[in-house]
């Protein structure tokens, strides 16, 4: 008894000593910046970051929080276009402003938006007494970086990470921050030690897991919205009309063309990962006495835009499910494929903003294959020439095996739908 | 001149007939007169119906209190001449008067003797057991194909075993309405009604999906699945109607038709309201049959784009709205 009792406190007493012996400089290195250096930050910048308030006229009540800062010292402010996107939708019924908890509110307006990247430039009448250089910067993999904002509107906080580079499967560059960004800190930026802006607090997944806007985005927004004899569009909506309108055409730009990667599934061939910013997931169900085998394969964007509160755009899905019987009939294995094939894998859509859908159906005849196709249809109330489309593909022919297949484009021109339907049409096929 | 007076409820129906002889008769709601009526508003001393010496035929009324009215007059009398013809009020009783050497049809068989319609096979019971048997039957081996699941039949009896109770709340609600008007349930009959037109509705509804498979968005299957539904929907009141009333065929269908109008306003009003709702979930054809693909018409892929022309078209047009 007394030997297993003493044991352990004679190794943790070597410990001890280890730790002892090490020299105090490098253990202050490593621990004691982030609790000295973290208070300064703030202390310096926070009088560049504000509050970004969008107000109800008809209530005078806030309807979103979110955070800005000032990029010029003529009293431009740089936010997320999320934070002032009920101000963009109905700015009869809003107005946007700068709170400011020691003094009064200023009004805001809209300099120029970028949808895409989710940014906006605001102009102020206020002449702060030191603002954010967007001077692009590189950063190392774990640097610390410091964010700063007004998470769920409980005053002006600082949250500690660090930099883990560019996310890999988006379209455009996002950073990948790890550390606490909440809602209500959308638009603030997310700085070094030194006061240079890293990028614009964008999104967050939980966990630590956020995103930032980096700051080139930022500063190419503000250069145009701040050169000699720039107007701000008389209509923004228009503007972020044709913004998603020259997305679509980017992003989609030879998609499903000859050199499309395609999947066997059974005794047929369909296409995958169209794009490097498409991430694509398997799954099979297959269970005991079941009478029928299930295999889906699919794809989609991580990339989304951020229209309005209850409406995404520039999302593409690619589905794929390859259904198998052996016992079942003809007749009863075609009830099975009717019904997936009538499933709704659509996606959400609110009234303000699109239409109802409109379907058809047809039968088309490919290279190898007889296919039953439905497309539906319906468009953006507030962007003329934008869709959505999804279109549903079945393999005809056999008795005992079929292949429901379905695409899904948001936010995109008559001309997309035209050109990518026909084109994954084509790529549907006996192997 | 001899005369047969008929005693006649408001509605027409013939209660009884009396021969008026030589002897006046007399009329009211006591029980010692010639003609009795069972009627609160007639005296218990009416009137009284005599033949005078050159033959003719009059009413009198004997003091009565809501008298005597002639139909077409609408008048009160305190006596009346009558004639083959004549309709007299008497409270709420009529009194026609008819000639004897009038000729009467020759009897109808026994079914139609008491008043009910003629409804061939439905009477006969093995036809009616055939009908019942068939259209369950249809019922579980129609279920059993749109299945797929582990436990298909079990499910498709008991769907089955759903549709007749069903058809026997339905019928036995129909019986007791023929219980109430003709006296007899006449069960079975609705059930064989019923029955009946569950087979060619379903027959039709399952050719009808094999139709929409081969020509999708075709112009012609709604028009004629509704002529269809509203061809059943009528047939049904009728021949129902046939097992719970004494109606002839054309008030029968009148009948059955109006139903079915009816039901096609409420349902139209119904469709009218929602139309306007918003959904964001398509409606589509997605129906998918094991046929030979060689008979189906199909375009190249290239014809696709007159689908994309027209929906987004489409869309446009509601946008605008």
């Amino acid at each position: 008894m007394v030997h297993k009792a003493t044991a352990p406190r004679r190794r943790a007493a070597a410990v001890l000593v280890t730790l002892a012996v090490l020299p105090g400089g490098a253990v202050a290195q490593v621990q004691v910046p982030s609790s000295t250096v973290t208070p300064g930050v703030f202390e310096r910048y926070a009088d560049q970051v504000v509050k970004i308030e969008v107000v109800e006229t008809s209530s005078s009540a806030k309807v979103s929080v979110g955070t800005g800062f000032f990029v010029t010292d003529d009293g431009a402010v740089v936010t997320n276009y999320h934070v002032i996107s009920d101000f963009i939708h109905d700015p009869d019924r809003h107005r946007i402003e700068l709170v400011d908890p020691t003094g009064p509110r200023t009004p805001l307006e809209v300099r120029a938006v970028d949808v895409v990247h989710d940014l906006a430039v605001l102009a102020s009448r206020l002449k702060p007494a030191a603002h954010f250089d967007l001077a692009p910067i590189s950063v190392a993999q774990g640097e610390r970086l410091y964010s700063l904002g007004h998470p769920n509107d409980l005053g002006l906080s600082i949250v500690e990470g660090t930099y883990n580079g560019h996310l890999q499967h988006t379209l455009y560059p996002k950073i990948h921050f790890t550390g606490s960004i909440n809602p209500g800190m959308s638009g603030g930026p997310t700085i070094s030690e030194d006061g240079r802006v890293i990028g614009v607090n964008v999104a967050t997944s939980g966990n630590q897991v956020s995103f930032l806007v980096p700051v080139d985005r930022a500063a190419a927004l503000v250069r145009a919205a701040t050169a000699p004899g720039y107007e701000p569009p008389d209509s923004t909506l228009e503007l972020i009309g044709r913004q998603i309108m020259a997305y679509q055409a980017e992003y989609l730009d030879g998609m499903f063309d000859d050199s499309v990667r395609t999947v066997e599934l059974g005794p047929f061939r369909a296409v995958t990962q169209p794009a490097p910013f498409f991430r694509c997931w398997g799954d099979s169900y297959r269970e005991p006495e079941l009478p029928y085998e299930s295999v889906t394969h699919s794809c989609s964007t991580d990339d989304w835009l951020y229209i309005a509160s209850d409406q995404w755009s520039g999302m593409v899905t690619v589905t794929h499910q390859l259904l198998t019987t052996e016992s079942l009939s003809a007749l009863r294995f075609h009830s099975l494929y009717s019904d997936v094939f009538g499933e709704d894998n659509t996606p959400y859509g609110a009234e303000e903003h699109v239409t109802r859908w409109t379907c058809g159906t047809r039968t088309v005849r490919n290279e190898t294959s007889p296919l039953r196709a439905v497309l539906c249809v319906r468009r953006y109330r507030k962007f003329e020439g934008l869709y959505d489309a999804v279109l549903k593909v079945a393999v005809l022919g056999k008795r005992d095996t079929g292949l429901v297949s379905t695409l899904s484009l948001s936010g995109v021109s008559r001309e997309n739908i035209d050109l990518l339907s026909r084109r994954y049409l084509e790529r549907i096929a006996w192997r | 001149m001899a005369l047969i007076v008929e005693v006649l409820d408001r509605v027409g129906t013939v209660l009884s007939r009396v021969r008026i002889g030589d002897r006046p008769l007399t009329v009211g709601r006591a029980f010692d007169n010639d003609v009795i009526l069972d009627d609160m508003y007639v005296d218990a001393r009416h009137a009284r119906i005599h033949v005078a010496e050159d033959g003719s035929v009059e009413i009198e009324d004997l003091g009565s209190i809501n008298g005597l009215v002639q139909l077409q007059g609408k008048e009160r009398m305190p006596r009346l001449a009558v004639q083959p013809g004549t309709q007299v009020q008497l409270g709420r009783t009529i009194l026609r008067f008819r000639d004897p050497d009038e000729p009467v049809p020759p009897a109808l068989t026994e079914r139609a003797a008491a008043g009910l319609p003629v409804h061939g096979l439905l009477d006969k019971p093995w036809w009616r057991a055939a009908m019942c048997i068939g259209a369950v039957a249809l019922v579980i081996l129609l279920s059993w194909l749109m299945l797929y699941e582990r436990q298909s039949a079990a499910i498709a009896i008991g769907i089955g075993i759903g549709y007749l109770l069903f058809g026997a709340l339905w019928c036995g609600a129909w019986a007791v309405a023929s219980r109430a008007v003709l006296g007899r349930f006449n069960f079975f009959g609705h059930f064989a009604v019923f029955s009946g037109l569950t087979i060619p509705g379903l027959l039709y509804s399952s050719a009808s999906a094999w139709v929409l498979f081969i020509f999708p968005d075709n112009p012609i299957s709604a028009p004629v699945g509704f002529a269809v539904w509203l061809f059943l929907t009528t047939a049904s009141i009728a021949l129902h109607l046939g097992f719970a009333s004494t109606m002839n065929r054309f008030r029968r269908w009148r009948a059955g038709a109006i139903t079915a109008g009816a039901i096609t306003v409420m349902f139209g009003l119904l469709a009218w309201a929602g139309s306007e709702v918003f959904t964001d979930v398509p409606t589509f054809n997605a129906i998918l049959k094991p046929v030979d693909t060689r008979i189906l018409p199909a375009k190249d892929v290239a014809g696709f784009s007159e689908l994309v022309q027209e929906l987004v078209q489409e869309a446009d047009e509601m946008a605008e709205d």
